[in-house]
This record gives C-alpha cells, sequence and structure tokens, in this order.
C-alpha cells in the first residue's frame, strides 16, 4: 500500500483526499500557495508544503515540473491530481512516472488517448460503442467542414480534439454559419488547450447526458458502479446531477454498463473513469468522451452505493486487486448533488466575487456537504467558482428531491451570491420532477433562473420601505426624555 | 376642546426597478404598514450567528442590503437579489414621465456581461443591424461568448478594439433604435 501521497489540488476536493487517505493511514502532503495561504484545506492534511516562488506565469497547481520536484524533495510516493488542473494531462503522469512516483489515475498513454476526443472515439469504435456519425480524424478547414456536414445532415457540432468543459465547440445549424463556428470553435480549441485541430459529429438535439462510473484494477477487473444523470447544464457546465437516471430501466442500463465496462477492459483501462454517453429521444445512446479522473459528481455514486471512490483509487495505485466484484455492486436510493457556486445567476451567472461572511450549512443523517470554504474565506478569481457541493441521500427520487429542497432552505452563505436559489428552482420544476428534461432544460423548461417563495418580492419591498421609514426618523436616545412622535402630536393638537 | 386625531398617513410605492413591479403601502406614523389595506408587520432580528432573519407572517428569510443611496435598496433575500425605490405617489409619476419621454429616443447600450478581454468586433460605427446579430466576441475565463443586439437600429458608438481588456458593465457598443 502506498504511504504518502502529495495531493496537487485545493480546495474541497483536496479535503476529500485527505480524509480517506488520513482512514486508510497515509501521509497526506497538500501544498500551500501565495494566492490562499490561509485556505480551509491546508488545516486537513498532516503537511504542508510551501510552493516555491516562481515568475508566476504558470498557476501553481498546473506546474508540472514543480510539482514533480516537490513530490521528489519531499520523498513522496505518489501523487493525487484530483479533478481539474492536471489530472487529465498525460505529460504529469509522464513525468511522475519517470520520477518514480505513482501517479494515481490511469497510465500515462491512456490519459493522451482519451484526452484526444479524435483517438478517443476510435477507441471506442473499436470496442463497439455506438457512435454519432461525424468526420473521420480532425477537419483541415471549413470547406472540408461544410462537405462533411452535408453528408450527416444539419445541425452538426464542432468540437476541439483536445476539449473538455465544453471549451471549443459550436454547434451549426445551417451552412452558411459553418465559416464564423468553425473559426470561433478552432481558435478558441488554440487559446484553451494550444491545439486548434477540431473535428465534426452530427449534432443531437437536446439529448440527456448520461454518464457510466467504471472502476478497474492493473490486474484487468472492471466493474461498473451504475449511472449519472448530469443533464441539467449551462453552456456544458454541470449544475445538479442525480444517480441513478430516472431515464433508464434496467434493461437499458444494463446494456449500456455492458458497453462502458467493454470499452474500460478493450482500452486496457486502470483506475477510476467515467464513460460519457448522449441518450437521444428514442433511448438510442452515443458515446461522448471517457473521462480518465474523479469526477466532481463522484459522492452521488457513493452515496447510492456505499463505496469510497477514493479509498478504490488508491487501492487500485497500490497495485490491489478490486476488493467488490460486480455482483457486490448494488444501488440502494437516490442521490443528488447540487454544486453550490459563487455566481450570480440573475447576472447570467457571472462570478461573485467576495468574503464569506456567514455561512450555515444544513445538517442531517442523508446530508453531506463537501466544501472548501469557512466564514472568512475569500473568493477570488484565482479559481474555479464551486464552492460546496449539497449531496443528498433518500430512499427514492421524490424523497432525495424533497430532502433537497429542505436542506437548501437551510443551507445560507452570505457575502456572495449563490446558485442555491438556481437549484431550488430545477427542484420545484415539473418537468425536472417529472424525469422529462434533458440538456436543453435551463433555456426551455425553466421559466425563472431563481426560486423565489410566493410573497418573497413583498417581503424585499417591505424591507426596502423599513429601511426608508427608519433612516428618516431620528434615533431616540434615552437621555432625550422625550419622544419625537409625542412631540409631534403635541404640536399638531395645539 | 376638540380632540381631532392626527392624521399621519402616506401612501408610499416600492418600485421594482428591474421589473417594474410597483407595491403600494399605507404607511402609518412611519412604522404601522398596510398592504392591501391588511396591516402587515415584520421583524428583522440579527441571530446568534451573525446572520440578519427577515420575519414576517410566520416566514423567515435571510437577508443582507448590499448597497442603499437616498431612496434606492439593493436587497438580497433568500439568496435572490432585488433592486427598489421608494416612490411618493407624486415622484412616482414623475419618474414615469420621464421614462416615457426617454422612450421616444431608444437606444441599447451593450455593456460587457463580465470581465474579459475583446476578440473580435463585427460591427463599425454607422452600421444598421438587425435584432439578434452577433456584434462581437468577449473571452471571459477562457471562453467565447458572443454577444448579439436585442434590436434593430444602427450602431452609433464603439469604444473597442480586438485585443482591449474591459470591466464587467463597461460601455462596448450603443445602439439606436430604428424608428
Amino acid at each position: 500500500m502506498i504511504k504518502s501521497i502529495l495531493i496537487a489540488n485545493r480546495g474541497e476536493i483536496a479535503i476529500r483526499i485527505c480524509r480517506t487517505a488520513k482512514r486508510m493511514g497515509i501521509k497526506t502532503y497538500v501544498i500551500r500557495t501565495a494566492k490562499e495561504p490561509n485556505a480551509v484545506y491546508l488545516d486537513f492534511a498532516d503537511k504542508v508544503i510551501d510552493f516555491p516562488e516562481t515568475d508566476g506565469t504558470v498557476p501553481e497547481f498546473l506546474d508540472i515540473d514543480n510539482l514533480v520536484k516537490l513530490a521528489v524533495d519531499n520523498k513522496v510516493q505518489a501523487m493525487h491530481p484530483g479533478y481539474g488542473y492536471l489530472s487529465e494531462n498525460a505529460d504529469f503522469a509522464q513525468k511522475c512516472t519517470d520520477a518514480g512516483i505513482k501517479f494515481v489515475g490511469p497510465p500515462a498513454k491512456l490519459i493522451k488517448d482519451m484526452g484526444d476526443k479524435i483517438i478517443a472515439k476510435e477507441i471506442a469504435a473499436k470496442n463497439g460503442v455506438p457512435m454519432l456519425q461525424g468526420s473521420e480524424g480532425s477537419v483541415k478547414d471549413v470547406k472540408e467542414g461544410v462537405k462533411i456536414a452535408k453528408k450527416i445532415g444539419y445541425p452538426v457540432i464542432i468540437k476541439a480534439a483536445s476539449g473538455g468543459g465544453g471549451r471549443g465547440m459550436r454547434i451549426v445549424h445551417k451552412q452558411s454559419e459553418m465559416e464564423q463556428m468553425f473559426h470561433a470553435a478552432s481558435s478558441e480549441a488554440q487559446s484553451a488547450f494550444g491545439d486548434p485541430s477540431v473535428f465534426i459529429e452530427k449534432y443531437l438535439e437536446n439529448p440527456k447526458h448520461i454518464e457510466f462510473q467504471v472502476v478497474a484494477d492493473a490486474h484487468g477487473n472492471v466493474v461498473h458502479l451504475g449511472e449519472r444523470e448530469c443533464s441539467v447544464q449551462r453552456k456544458h457546465q454541470k449544475l445538479l446531477e442525480e444517480a441513478p437516471s430516472s431515464a433508464l430501466d434496467a434493461t437499458l442500463r444494463n446494456k449500456m454498463a455492458r458497453v462502458a465496462v467493454k470499452l474500460a477492459k478493450g482500452a486496457g483501462y486502470e483506475s477510476l473513469g467515467t464513460v460519457e454517453f448522449l441518450l437521444d429521444k428514442n433511448k438510442n445512446f452515443y458515446f461522448m468522451e471517457m473521462n480518465t479522473r474523479i469526477q466532481v459528481e463522484h459522492p452521488i455514486t457513493e452515496a447510492i452505493t456505499g463505496l469510497d471512490l477514493v479509498e478504490l483509487q488508491l487501492r487500485i495505485a497500490s497495485g490491489e486487486k478490486l476488493p467488490i466484484k460486480q455482483s457486490d455492486v448494488k444501488l440502494n436510493g437516490w442521490a443528488i448533488e447540487c454544486r453550490v457556486n459563487a455566481e450570480d445567476v440573475q447576472a447570467n451567472f457571472t462570478p461573485s466575487m467576495g468574503v464569506i461572511k456567514q455561512l450555515r450549512l444544513p445538517q442531517g443523517d442523508n446530508i453531506r456537504i463537501d466544501t472548501g470554504i469557512v466564514p472568512g474565506s475569500e473568493i477570488t478569481p484565482w479559481f474555479d467558482s464551486m464552492i460546496a457541493k449539497l449531496i443528498v441521500h433518500g430512499k427514492d427520487r421524490k424523497q432525495a428531491i424533497e430532502r433537497t429542497l429542505s436542506a437548501l432552505e437551510r443551507f445560507y452563505i452570505k457575502g456572495v451570491k449563490t446558485t442555491i436559489p438556481f437549484c431550488k428552482a430545477v427542484l420545484h420544476n415539473a418537468s425536472f420532477c417529472s424525469g422529462d428534461f434533458d440538456t436543453s432544460f435551463i433555456e426551455t423548461k425553466l421559466e425563472s433562473l431563481v426560486y423565489r417563495e410566493p410573497d418573497e418580492e413583498l417581503m424585499a419591498a417591505l424591507l426596502a420601505l423599513y429601511q426608508y421609514t427608519h433612516e428618516t426618523v431620528p434615533e431616540v436616545g434615552p437621555e432625550t426624555g422625550i419622544d419625537p412622535w409625542v412631540l409631534n402630536r403635541r404640536i399638531r393638537n395645539l | 376642546m376638540t380632540t381631532k386625531k392626527p392624521s399621519n398617513t402616506n401612501k408610499l410605492i416600492a418600485l421594482n426597478s428591474d421589473t417594474n413591479a410597483e407595491y403600494e403601502f399605507s404607511v402609518r406614523n412611519n412604522y404601522e404598514y398596510r398592504y392591501n389595506r391588511c396591516p402587515i408587520r415584520i421583524d428583522l432580528v440579527q441571530e446568534a450567528d451573525g446572520v440578519n432573519v427577515l420575519s414576517c407572517n410566520g416566514m423567515r428569510y435571510p437577508y443582507e442590503i448590499t448597497q442603499q443611496s437616498a431612496n434606492t435598496y439593493s436587497i438580497t433575500l433568500n439568496g435572490v437579489s432585488y433592486n427598489f425605490s421608494i416612490e411618493t405617489p407624486f415622484s412616482l409619476s414623475r419618474k414615469r414621465m420621464l421614462a416615457a419621454k426617454a422612450g421616444i429616443s431608444k437606444k441599447e447600450v451593450i455593456k460587457a456581461p463580465m470581465p474579459g478581454k475583446i476578440l473580435d468586433v463585427f460591427v463599425a460605427e454607422g452600421q444598421t443591424v438587425g435584432n439578434g446579430e452577433s456584434l462581437l466576441v468577449l473571452e471571459a475565463m477562457k471562453m467565447q461568448n458572443t454577444i448579439a443586439t436585442h434590436m434593430k437600429g444602427t450602431v452609433t458608438k464603439v469604444t473597442v478594439v480586438p485585443g482591449k481588456t474591459v470591466g464587467k458593465d463597461d460601455v462596448l457598443i450603443e445602439i439606436k433604435a430604428e424608428q
């Protein structure tokens, strides 16, 4: 078993990893950066390493050479990248391996292959995963794009080969838009990933986003842990997830799971991975991509399976066999995750910066909150806007929704605006509750982006009125003796 | 001596500046409020952990007054923002009159929805644009956002060039509506 890990990440996920590692007796190292020297995650590790001073051009958690050097200098055995940052960077995984540090994740070659959307599609197709029609390999120019689109029919989607997180993606509805969209996707891909190559695929209008969690050890054993539905998204950013999905029955679940497992096996996958699918109205599913890291939304799978995914990651990284067989995996009840982002939903989800002045977290047996903030924490533009995750478990979907709503009502953050009122709006929405929703949900089904209690606006009006009327009244101190109202009345009655 | 009851009742209107929704209250002695003829009472309490809570009709909402100047208030109630101004019947009618006047020469001011960098500007001053036409591309948080107009008209002002960094709410482009 690994004896020590360096966590090349921050915030809630660093804390999350520390918790499991500690329980397993693994010594944890985290990195202190000058941008948040008093961050909460630092308190959860056994050892805190100061990041060396650099010229600042490369953010700390993207600085491959310095991170590897810190691990070597501190004689740490393994590197956990968390999610985001370098978690899907093949170079980082390779440099860790070269330096004799175990990278917690799949081998570099697999990260590279799955990170290149074109190669990933080839691997998936070879292993029998249903695919959407599209270009074979990258598309070199607009002319070729037009030709392919003509063949497969509009709308089509242009995607960055090295993309992810919704960047470098453009939908083209008709030929006249092709030129602008092609250049936009390509230049965004260049600036975000340093690679301008793009490919074209048939665009599935309003699919559901369903992903399967798979876990594979180095000995060829692969197990799936069911699915998650992540259809509530805005600009391809997930905002609220649930497990399982109401769109799948047992037959379809088994079919999709078999495909996901077959892909992982065929690719020689190792560690935790997520196979993402698009599901259309007729319940046809297509390969989207495979993520080679732990996902933000992993806690909902933990809630319904009772497993600790970070523990599985660390065991696999230590060379152990999977401690579970497929028949051991039982999906129990329903779980929902709300992402609490420091964003102003009413101003088009713009980041909301500031200091957390107060924090009220709901508590209860079925509630889990993963967060890296406390009162006094500063929300800066340096880092991701996600500041907390609320995960609620129930016996079925209805109960999970009710419990999540009740938890959200008790969840309060003062100092920045958050997506809490948005999550409430989703959970109160009839289409969401009936399960009849897809990735167009926010644009088509949600009348208001924020939930308001029936007379909430009146209360706000009243509050403004209260302020107004009380400001214009002089304060009455005990030494003045006479109430100005009494005085006023007396004068009027003279 | 005749005892005449003092009449100290005012009409005040809370105007939602974003939606123009009006809430008319009658206010007596500055602290007794009536809405739709029903007395309404609110209590503002600071709880032990420092959270301000408004309680009314058995409901409790955490609140924060984020900004106030003269008769305007920015309020966050239950995590949702509201902007209200408190008006007298006279000031409200004056406001409406001014708004109606301003409406004649309608224009749209395109502001940066978030801080970022201008990558591309598609229009020039004097150009006519249609509803929904793309004006420029703003890159923020590594995402490219195409900003479009919501009305048909003529571009009267372009204040940015590709490569310029802009702050939130910076004016980018102004458009005058077609008469």
